[in-house]
């Protein structure tokens, strides 16, 4: 029964939940008959987002195969201080992100990245699993999307440079290699419900490899985001990102310092080969687990910050 | 030392608004395009869309999207970066160019040519390209 | 060139020529600290450099850059090697902001003059 309660086993658990929770899905596409009774394959919908990117999430749509994809990604510091640094546009807490994405084969697609908080590398896959029909023979969009990102700074800013493992108490060891990785997965489900809206909904795990010992490794959110489209080109776009406390996978008596859900209203713009999008939002970070793990500014105390995301694509 | 301070202070700001202002090509500098080579499959090819317009505003979003841009909101080849170009954006209104094929108003606008880029990855769904024929037609 | 662009070169121009001084900026005294023989208190006057206006917990907060600054956290993370009570003006939580590594942000005269007083009376939790 001790077996089963470690955070790790927890951890597998879910992974196998989530896994079958999918194959039991992709089992179900089905073609349409039309009016004649003639089978006629039903054809995915048409851009139910303009982007792979909102804002700060993944969205189900995948570019055309052997497409490149350039991003950078954009957050400046808070704005409390007011018009004294511009509305945080002059502040040093500022965050960016340049990544490039590949679209490998249709409905797959391999990304890298960096970004300045934590000097993070990361490496990122996204699947498509599923698209939404157009005549509804399936009636949602399912992706699956996982990162792995590698904090680079120097040894010195790990504190003492050594780690204690989980549940042996009093052990010392070198900070290695592997205690600066993280990863983020997320099931996402979306469906474009007429030609202006479109939503989805995701549920993540987000485990970091070495944490400060009064947090926590692991945490599990719910996502909730979509796109209002107002013109031919532009889009008001809004994220909603909540880390949930769970006791099971939590490694502490007390909630220290649970991270503050991520909230994000923008408008997007897009065009041939760029996708442009500027919003306010709260949290700092541009990795998805950073903003669940990590995002302390509040929603409620207005700590608001001004970012933007440029996607620019190009087809080989 | 004031003196050539400040002259070369001012030369700089000189320099630096004409260079923004001769990136634009004035128009009568644009050439103007020769005619169009369409090859025969695409000058007798048909519209499997005909007569149905654009019922999903397919086209219409399509246009705006890629077309937009370099040919004007309303097909005159008036858009922002017309001017850039160096070859002179023709209307899609005139009579000329709709009384081409709707083959050929294909092959121009998806095959392309020079500056005119070509659109069929950009575009993969062939229905979509006829879709966006059709909104073409009704720029007249 | 129409005749609104030359106008506008010209204003442009003009504008970047009439001002011109030679001036020394006058560097700062050292204040002198007096907390009425009162103890510098860290929660009341320290730790509020560190938050007010975001000024160090804009980078230095929980995830990421170390040390924390944040008001839970700070005193803890800059015990940890931040201070030098050997040697106060040493201190790196003194010494680092404002330097040509750390050039984005530092204490006002006032501000570096408070915290280099608290080290000195032994960088207490007070």
């Amino acid at each position: 029964m001790q077996l089963f309660n470690t955070p790790e086993m927890k951890k597998n658990i879910l992974f196998i939940i989530l896994f079958s929770l999918i194959s039991t899905i992709s089992f179900a596409q089905d073609v349409a008959t039309d009016s004649t009774g003639v089978k006629e394959k039903d054809k995915p919908v048409r851009s139910p987002f303009e982007s792979g990117y909102l804002i700060d999430a993944q969205t189900t749509v995948i570019q055309n195969a052997h497409t490149l994809e350039a991003v950078i990604q954009h957050k400046f510091g808070t704005v409390e201080n007011g018009h004294s640094d511009l509305f945080g546009i002059y502040a040093p807490g500022s965050n960016i992100r340049l990544g490039l994405d590949y679209v490998l084969l249709k409905n797959f697609q391999l990304g890298i990245g960096i970004t300045k908080k934590n000097m993070t590398t990361d490496l990122n896959a996204k699947w498509t699993i599923m698209q939404q029909t157009r005549k509804n023979t399936f009636p949602v969009a399912i992706a699956l999307y996982g990162n792995v990102a590698v904090d680079g700074r120097n040894i010195s800013a790990f504190e003492s440079g050594n780690v204690q493992i989980a549940h042996h108490l009093g052990s010392v060891n070198e900070f290695k290699f592997p205690d600066r990785l993280s990863y983020f997965s997320e099931l996402i489900v979306g469906r474009k419900f007429t030609n202006w809206l479109s939503v989805q909904a995701g549920v993540s795990f987000t485990h970091y490899n070495s944490v400060d010992s009064l947090y926590d490794h692991d945490k599990i959110g719910v996502h909730f985001n979509g796109r209002i489209k107002v013109s031919p080109q532009g889009s008001i776009i809004f994220n909603y990102d909540r880390p949930l406390k769970i006791k099971e996978i939590s490694e502490q008596h007390e909630w220290t310092n649970h991270p503050k859900p991520n909230v994000a209203i923008g408008y997007e713009i897009s065009t041939s080969t760029h996708a442009f999008q500027i919003f306010l939002v709260t949290a700092n970070g541009l990795l998805p687990q950073d903003n669940i793990m990590w995002n302390q500014n509040d929603f409620n105390k207005q700590q608001w910050s001004i970012g933007f995301n440029i996607t620019r694509l190009w087809g080989f | 030392m004031k003196m050539t301070l400040k002259s070369l202070l001012g030369s700089a700001v000189v320099i630096m608004t004409s260079v923004v202002l001769f990136s634009f090509v004035a128009p009568q500098d644009q050439k103007a395009g020769a005619a169009w080579v369409v090859p025969a499959n695409y000058k007798s090819m048909a519209n499997p869309q005909k007569g149905k317009g654009d019922p999903e505003n397919v086209g219409k979003m399509l246009y705006a999207k890629h077309c937009k841009s370099c040919h004007g909101g309303t097909g005159l080849g008036d858009g922002a970066k017309a001017s850039s170009m160096k070859t002179k954006i023709n209307s899609l209104k005139e009579g000329k160019f709709q009384a081409q094929s709707d083959g050929e108003v294909y092959y121009e606008s998806f095959i392309g040519r020079d500056e005119m880029p070509n659109f069929e990855k950009k575009i993969p769904a062939v229905e979509d390209r006829w879709a966006l024929v059709n909104y073409i037609r009704t720029l007249k | 060139m129409k005749k609104s662009t030359i106008f506008f070169a010209s204003i442009l121009l003009a504008l970047s020529v009439i001002s011109c001084k030679y001036d020394f900026i006058i560097p700062v005294e050292v204040p002198v600290i007096d907390n009425g023989g009162n103890p510098i208190s860290f929660s009341t006057q320290i730790a509020p450099i560190f938050s007010t206006g975001n000024k160090c917990t804009s980078c230095h907060k929980t995830g990421s850059q170390a040390p924390d600054l944040s008001a839970a956290s700070a005193y803890a993370q800059i015990m940890t090697k931040y201070i030098n009570t050997a040697t106060p003006e040493q201190s790196l939580i003194y010494s680092f902001p404002g330097s040509s590594s750390h050039s984005w942000k530092g204490y006002t005269a006032t501000e570096a003059a408070t915290l280099l007083a608290w080290i000195k009376e032994g960088a207490k939790n007070n």
